[in-house]
């Protein structure tokens, strides 16, 4: 039993003596950085910075071969992190999503044929150019949902639906989808025409019951002069849209949403008013009521949240606040 | 003549006695046609005509847009109705010619060419290249570029290919059967363009009325062609496989043509075709296809205007038989499945095969058992298993190691798999992944 | 209604092969041997057999149930895996062995990995192997075949192998013995000590001839099997027939003929191509002549087999059969 003990004992010390002398012989230098940025990192390797993983990117980072505030999946925290490690400052990124512009789903759209095939978009569409009808809806196998490495993607009833709580706006399902129905908007316009079919009204209806058919109702219907119905669908310009949600409610396909629910509340500050009536005025969607003298209050069932008023206010007493 | 087999292959019903034995027949000239402007591959033609025109049949349409592409001719006479999108086999739209007949009138040739062979060959390559002529076996390469090598890749062998491999299609068949002479002239005429020391004609020993009666006809002619009894083997007719066969040498790999081992195939479809253009400046206007399968009525060999929808063509055969399962342009192994009736018969369409549902079958892929009789198969000698799994696991750096690309996409690995996975199709994915992502390395 | 057409990638036909019906011609051709193994050892073997299949079946349910996968028993894959699993077992186990055996085959051997297709060992082998190395009182307990159909054969425990008759007979003496307690005649229609299905190599044979007619395994495994163990025992014998046992009997008794065609061939676990079979082969056969020669194991088929299924991967990336039209590196 003894010479066993012994001989096994003898063989570990060896080997760990080896191991040790070879970790010491053979260690490759790093940057002491290099493993305080990564931590930094969200660790998903998703890609979306342009570099082959965390590592690569981090790396990057070090040699200054990549802006600081690269990391496209960890927004602006990230890049926060990472300047102050390196001691140095980064410009005000703008948080994005990315959304799906179509929402035929099962129930709504038409199949032209039954496909049996590989469970992807980009190996469908080349059977038949894919079995929805519609050239321009979501195939709904999954190509975007397999390539997010944030698990933001479901796919529900045929239809891709991307969570904007867990997307980072990395981009690549936009570039995955072969179908492009996906597209990255900065999360504040967050009103978006839900379909891209380029067809005509008529056909958009043989497909599918909740499709754009380019009437124009949005269009003209728009305070701001934001939509434009561009081959025979809506497009929202996001410089001039300011999230009021008429055109939500005139679109007779439901084809307009607002994929994340907060809206914005203006809320006058009753010390700062000094009654001039100038927000009165702008309001049109008349939310704002007062008389001279008193200070002039939003009713919060008709305020839309434009923030026209808050241009006005000439003392600053009116703030934008969100409204869960 | 001593063969060269190609590694691999499957033997398949060939189904061929379903009309193999009938006479082709002429279809009734279509109310309308629709002329896709790209019916081959290379850049679209441009048409010529406008919307309103009157056209004669053969007039010229749409015109070859650079070299790599070509002319597009009236398949009947009359009225230009539209140019605009329109279903093609892909299951797209694109854009095609719209012609609304207005005389059935048939094509009248002006003129008979009887000093061909006085003719230097340069001078016959504008002939095919104005008639619009393209590879007739499905490839729909413009004909004319495949005819003119370049200087230093010197043109040996002639292979004429008659082997007609697909399953269920006798269009090639019926031709050899029913025009021999014309075959045999349009076989001189592309020896005297390119000079080629041998010349071959291959058919399938499945077809020995066509083996024997071409045989008699070289031998009555004094030609000297050889006509040769390939084995009854899937992919025999592919292109690199024929050309293995016959002269024993091996297209190179990783996009190597042809000509690089001093061969030109060209299909018999095709050679009449040139026959016809050169010999009576006919424009390809019409082509021979097989309506078969057990899931039509009365299964025909049919001469057909190009741009007819394939509605017309089902009317004609009584439609469906049996429960719709699968309606197919081309043969079983490659052709392309069909959802839309509009969709026109083109230069390329060989056959329209309609499958009943119960021979279609569920659709039932299992994960890969490792059997390996996808790569006993394989024509290529390419290993289909991993590209597949490479390809599901989207690994295409690692398929491209593997020789993904010189997949020709033949489905014998598909048809051969036990597991019923769709390997062709997950193939032919990881390619466009793997163009896909040269394309953005490029760009960047 | 015009959805109804159905579309998917070419190519549209499919040969009808599938995988049950590949296993259901594997069970067919065992059928002979299963038919020696009863005749020979009576009910218990038939019972040894039912109960493998059935307990393989079931741990592969219940593991898919378990895993959340689709249920697959109807491939027939479990069913050859309960088969071969109960032919390679003496005739005398006692039942819970089997049970276990069936266990390890298929929750460690296959359903771990992934289900039919992901297995890297072959599972019947894994069962097998898990069961000689903690039970070798019990795997190693044999009965000579007892003619008369259905006899217990329980209580005649007198029986060995040849293989193993050899080796205990060398442990204590220097040569063989000049007359050997069986003949080749015996060893090939099944009347030696053995596991209930590699007793008789005519039936195993039978067998054989079915898989490679129609087909079904290639034959370049177990010809470069079997000719290596017969090349390498019959290398020795030549040397020096006093200590090494005649070739014939080499191949002819102990699991090699089973495992050459049955198991060597799990197409699951072995190389895919040509060349990767032909090393595949020979080195099953390298192996298997090694351990019965100078192993402690009187018989190495299955170790043999098994440690080749672990260079399945390596073989199948080295011999990369060339590529039509590739010119070789030079």
């Amino acid at each position: 039993m003894l010479p066993e003990i012994i001989s096994l004992a003898g063989i570990g010390f060896l080997a760990s003596f080896g191991l040790g002398i070879a970790a010491k012989k053979l260690a490759v230098k790093e940057d002491p950085r290099l493993e305080k940025i990564l931590d930094a990192l969200p660790g998903a390797n998703c890609g979306a910075c342009g570099y082959a993983g965390c590592t690569a990117f981090a790396r990057a980072v070090l040699e200054d071969k990549a802006p600081i505030e690269g990391c496209v999946a960890g927004g602006e925290s990230t890049a926060l992190k990472v300047a102050e490690l390196l001691g140095r400052k980064v410009e005000k990124t703008e948080r994005m999503v990315a959304f799906v512009a179509c929402q035929g789903s099962r129930a709504y759209t038409r199949q032209r044929f039954i496909y049996q095939g590989i469970n992807d978009c980009r190996a469908a569409v080349n059977v038949g150019g894919g079995s929805k009808a519609c050239a321009f809806g979501c195939l709904g196998l999954g190509s975007c949902q397999k390539v997010c490495p944030f698990g933001a993607i479901t796919i529900e009833d045929d239809l891709a639906k991307i969570d904007p709580e867990e997307c980072v706006g990395c981009g690549l399902c936009v570039d995955e989808c072969p179908r492009n129905i996906i597209h990255l908007v900065p999360v504040k316009s967050t009103v978006q025409v839900l379909c891209s079919s380029q067809n005509v009204g008529r056909t958009v209806k043989e497909f599918c019951d909740i499709g754009c058919i380019g009437c124009k109702r949005c269009e003209r219907a728009c305070p701001f002069n934001a939509i434009t119905v561009v081959r025979n669908v809506a497009v929202i310009n996001p410089q001039k849209c300011r999230r009021c949600g008429i055109c939500i409610e005139v679109c007779p396909q439901n084809t307009i949403r607002s994929f994340l629910p907060t809206q914005k509340l203006a809320i006058i500050d009753a010390e700062t008013c000094i009654s001039c009536g100038r927000c009165e005025k702008v309001c049109l969607f008349e939310a704002i009521t007062g008389e001279k003298g008193v200070p002039y209050t939003v009713n919060p069932e008709k305020c839309r949240g434009c923030g026209l008023c808050v241009e006005q206010c000439k003392v600053n007493a009116i703030t934008m606040q969100e409204e869960s | 003549m001593i063969l060269h087999p190609f590694p691999g292959g499957i033997h398949p019903n060939d189904e061929k006695g379903l009309t193999a034995h009938l006479q082709v027949e002429d279809t009734p000239i279509p109310e309308r046609v629709f002329l896709p402007l790209s019916q081959h591959i290379g850049a679209p033609a441009q048409p010529v005509v406008k919307v309103g025109d009157q056209v004669r049949i053969g007039d010229k349409i749409a015109e070859a847009r650079g070299f790599v592409s070509a002319n597009i001719h009236a398949s009947v006479t009359g009225v230009v109705r539209s140019i605009g999108d329109y279903p093609n086999v892909f299951g797209r739209l694109s854009p095609a010619i719209e012609i609304e007949t207005t005389d059935d009138s048939p094509f009248q040739p002006d003129k008979k060419r009887e000093d061909v062979l006085s003719l230097p060959p340069q001078t016959l390559i504008p002939f095919i290249r104005e008639a619009g002529i393209v590879g007739m076996g499905g490839a729909t390469f413009p004909t004319h570029v495949k005819l003119s090598p370049p200087e230093d890749k010197p043109i040996q062998s002639l292979i004429i290919n008659g082997v007609e491999c697909e399953p269920y299609l006798t269009a090639d068949h019926r031709l050899m059967l029913e025009h021999p002479l014309e075959i045999l002239e349009g076989i001189v005429y592309i020896h005297h363009i390119l000079g080629a020391r041998f010349t071959y004609l291959a058919i399938e020993a499945n077809k020995p009325d066509a083996i024997q009666l071409m045989e008699e006809t070289v031998k009555k002619e004094d030609a000297k062609i050889n006509v040769i009894s390939v084995p009854k083997r899937y992919p025999q007719g592919a292109e690199k496989q024929l050309i293995k066969t016959i002269i024993g040498r091996e297209v190179p790999a990783g996009g190597g043509l042809p000509m690089d081992v001093g061969a030109v195939v060209q299909n018999v479809g095709t050679t009449f075709a040139i026959y016809e253009a050169i010999r009576w400046g006919k424009p390809l206007i019409e082509r021979i296809l097989t309506v078969t399968g057990r899931g039509v009525k009365s299964p025909k060999n049919l001469r057909v205007r190009l741009g007819t929808p394939v509605q017309d063509i089902l009317d004609l055969c009584g439609g469906w038989k049996t429960e719709p399962g699968k309606l197919i342009m081309g043969g079983p192994m490659m052709g392309i499945n069909q959802f839309d009736l509009r969709v026109p018969v083109t230069k390329g369409t060989s056959g329209i095969l309609l499958l009943p549902r119960d021979e279609v079958g569920e659709y039932h892929p299992h994960t890969c058992i490792r059997c390996g009789r996808c790569v006993t198969v394989c024509p290529m000698g390419l290993l289909p298993n991993f590209l597949g799994v490479f390809s599901e696991y989207a690994r295409f750096s690692d398929a491209e190691r593997y020789h993904l690309l010189d997949c020709i996409e033949c489905g014998s690995c598909t048809y051969i798999c036990p597991a019923k996975r769709p390997l062709v199709q997950m193939i032919r994915y990881a390619k466009g992944e793997v163009l896909r992502r040269r394309k953005k390395a490029a760009n960047k | 209604m015009k959805n109804t057409l159905i579309l998917s990638s070419s190519p549209h036909i499919k040969s009808p092969e599938t995988i049950p019906t590949i296993m259901f011609q594997v069970c067919l051709a065992l059928l002979p041997a299963i038919f020696v193994g009863i005749y020979s050892f009576g009910a218990r073997a038939a019972w040894i057999i039912l109960l493998a299949i059935v307990s393989a079946v079931a741990f592969e349910a219940a593991a898919q149930k378990v895993m959340g996968r689709p249920i697959s028993i109807n491939d027939g894959s479990a069913c050859v895996t309960g088969i071969l699993l109960a032919l390679n077992l003496p005739p005398t186990v006692p039942w819970w062995l089997v049970i276990i055996g069936s266990f390890f085959a298929i929750i460690i051997g296959k359903q771990i990995y992934g289900g039919l297709g992901h297995n890297p060992f072959n599972p019947a082998l894994v069962g097998r192997v898990v069961l000689l190395i903690s039970f070798p009182a019990q795997m190693t307990l044999w009965a000579f075949p007892s003619h008369p159909l259905f006899a217990h054969v329980t209580d005649t425990l007198s029986g060995a192998t040849p293989l193993g008759w050899i080796k205990t007979h060398l442990m204590t003496h220097a040569t063989l013995p000049t007359t050997l307690p069986f003949n080749m005649l015996q060893a090939f229609i099944g009347q030696t000590g053995g596991c209930i299905g590699e007793i008789s190599a005519l039936a195993l044979l039978i067998g054989a001839a079915f898989l490679l007619w129609k087909k079904i395994i290639p034959w370049i495994i177990p010809v470069s099997f079997i000719a290596t163990v017969f090349f390498i025992t019959g290398t020795f014998w030549i040397i020096n027939p006093e200590h090494y046992l005649n070739p014939v009997f080499h191949v002819l008794s102990g699991g090699l003929l089973l495992g050459a065609f049955f198991m060597a061939t799990d197409m699951v676990t072995n190389p895919v191509t040509k060349v990767g079979m032909l090393i595949f082969g020979i080195g099953c056969g390298l192996l298997t002549s090694v351990i019965r020669l100078f192993g402690g194991y009187p018989e190495g088929v299955s170790f043999a087999i098994l440690l080749m299924n672990a260079t399945t991967p390596l073989l199948d990336r080295w011999t990369r059969p060339r590529v039509f039209g590739e010119v070789p590196h030079k």
